[in-house]
């Protein structure tokens, strides 16, 4: 039984990379932002119960703590089967980051896992809008001093949220 | 919607991923040369009255080792164990006072362990402002009746201020271990005395620890590991942070750990 969800897992995995699934329902692309993964494009993989999700993101430095990058996936699950009056939707996700920040002084490399909740609302038969607010725990991989100038390190708790918006691609 | 003002800030603030410590400002003075081991030399013997003393009249401070006996006095000593001319006897916490008293002399020398409140009331009459670090050191345990380590660490450096501050000397103290739990119980006293985490040769990460856990600074091992420069010295000073360096391999060294602006020198006669 064990190895047959083995063999499940890693063909699943394996399908992904090669862009296929044997159970997904639709894939979508994403943009969205958030304050860990900055502007970020990725894409979802919805399947019956679950969803699957990754992407890239970098936030430009437009928080002026350094330039800061990122890879994150996550995987979600439906809370509720059915739609609300507001066609709306909510789901338990559980997130993981690996995101590097440059600056004049440092540079850090991190990873972070959140627990979180997702709302998504369908525009039309083509877009998706979603927003979500989680809880950033993060722990820091690697740290590399450039500089005397300022000295810290990452926030270990943090609220983690965005906005994203989904196209359908089939 | 104070609660939506409140919730946004958070938010807002939580766009910022680092937390770099703020600048503070604290009084920095020239460096100050502090004797090792209670002013070891030719003369006297290790953390002893004599060479304290000594060591007092000619130099900034002074450095000790100190343990607790069973009866919960502060000794001088750099080993955890009792001596008696060559013999090891039992540790420390599990030796009493009159044992520890009875050792006075081995070959005709004198071998008598000094008690901490014999330093403090010299220091109170003779150099009531003068600094005196109190390295706090751990200890193997030599049976069940000495295995709560940090227990007993703690009752020993609240032991410590509650003398000094009997004698007016709280704001000397300059206390240095390696455990960051008996430094952060010693911190919550809010005796005024000096807390400083020692460190072997890891700069960095003591330094990180040091700012989180707001120590007065860090005591620095040195000739091994990361090797301390001006401008890392001056960070920890604009962050609030003071260094007391320890280790030289001679006392050729000290002109550069003052050139750097180390706050305390550890040196030997």
């Amino acid at each position: 039984m064990k190895k047959k969800l083995l063999n499940r897992i890693f063909l699943s995995i394996g399908l992904f990379s090669i862009g296929s699934s044997i159970h997904a329902q639709n894939k979508q692309l994403k943009l969205g932002i958030g304050n860990y993964e900055g502007f970020n494009i990725g894409m979802r993989h919805t399947f019956k119960k679950l969803h699957f999700e990754y992407g890239l993101g970098t936030d430009f430095n437009i928080f002026q703590q350094g330039y800061n990058t990122n890879v994150h996936v996550l995987l979600g699950k439906k809370l509720f089967k059915k739609r609300t009056e507001k066609d709306l939707q909510y789901f338990f996700q559980f997130k993981t980051l690996l995101w590097y920040i440059e600056n004049p002084s440092n540079q850090f490399l991190n990873a972070s896992f959140s627990p979180e909740l997702m709302c998504k609302k369908k525009l039309n038969d083509n877009f998706e809008f979603s927003a979500y607010l989680g809880f950033v725990w993060t722990t820091n991989l690697k740290y590399v001093r450039k500089t005397y100038k300022e000295i810290g390190f990452p926030k270990e708790f943090q609220p983690g949220f965005g906005v994203q918006l989904f196209y359908q691609l089939k | 919607m104070r609660t939506t003002i409140i919730i946004l800030l958070v938010l807002l603030n939580s766009c910022k991923k680092i937390n770099y410590y703020e600048d503070k400002v604290i009084n920095i003075e020239p460096p100050q040369k502090i004797v090792h081991r209670g002013g070891r030399s030719q003369f006297h013997l290790e953390n002893t009255l004599g060479g304290i003393r000594r060591s007092l009249r000619e130099f900034d401070g002074v450095e000790v080792d100190v343990q607790i006996s069973k009866n919960e006095t502060i000794w001088l000593s750099h080993s955890s164990d009792v001596f008696k001319c060559d013999k090891k006897l039992k540790c420390f916490p599990e030796t009493n006072d009159i044992e520890i008293k009875s050792i006075l002399s081995c070959n005709g020398l004198d071998l008598a362990y000094t008690d901490l409140e014999s330093v403090f009331k010299f220091m109170a009459d003779s150099f009531p402002q003068k600094p005196i670090c109190i390295d706090l050191k751990g200890w193997v345990p030599c049976s069940v009746n000495s295995v709560d380590i940090e227990g007993m660490l703690r009752r020993e450096g609240e032991l410590i201020i509650q003398l000094a501050q009997k004698y007016g000397l709280a704001k000397n103290l300059l206390i240095e271990t390696e455990t960051a739990s008996i430094l952060d119980y010693l911190l919550s006293k809010n005796s005024g005395a000096g807390v400083y985490l020692t460190a072997y040769g890891d700069f960095e990460r003591a330094v990180l620890i040091a700012l989180k856990q707001k120590y007065s600074g860090i005591s620095f091992k040195t000739n091994i590991g990361e090797k301390l420069t001006a401008e890392k010295i001056e960070l920890m000073h604009k962050k609030g942070l003071k260094i007391i360096v320890w280790n030289l391999q001679s006392n050729d060294e000290i002109p550069f750990y003052e050139d750097i602006k180390t706050d305390y020198i550890q040196f030997d006669y």
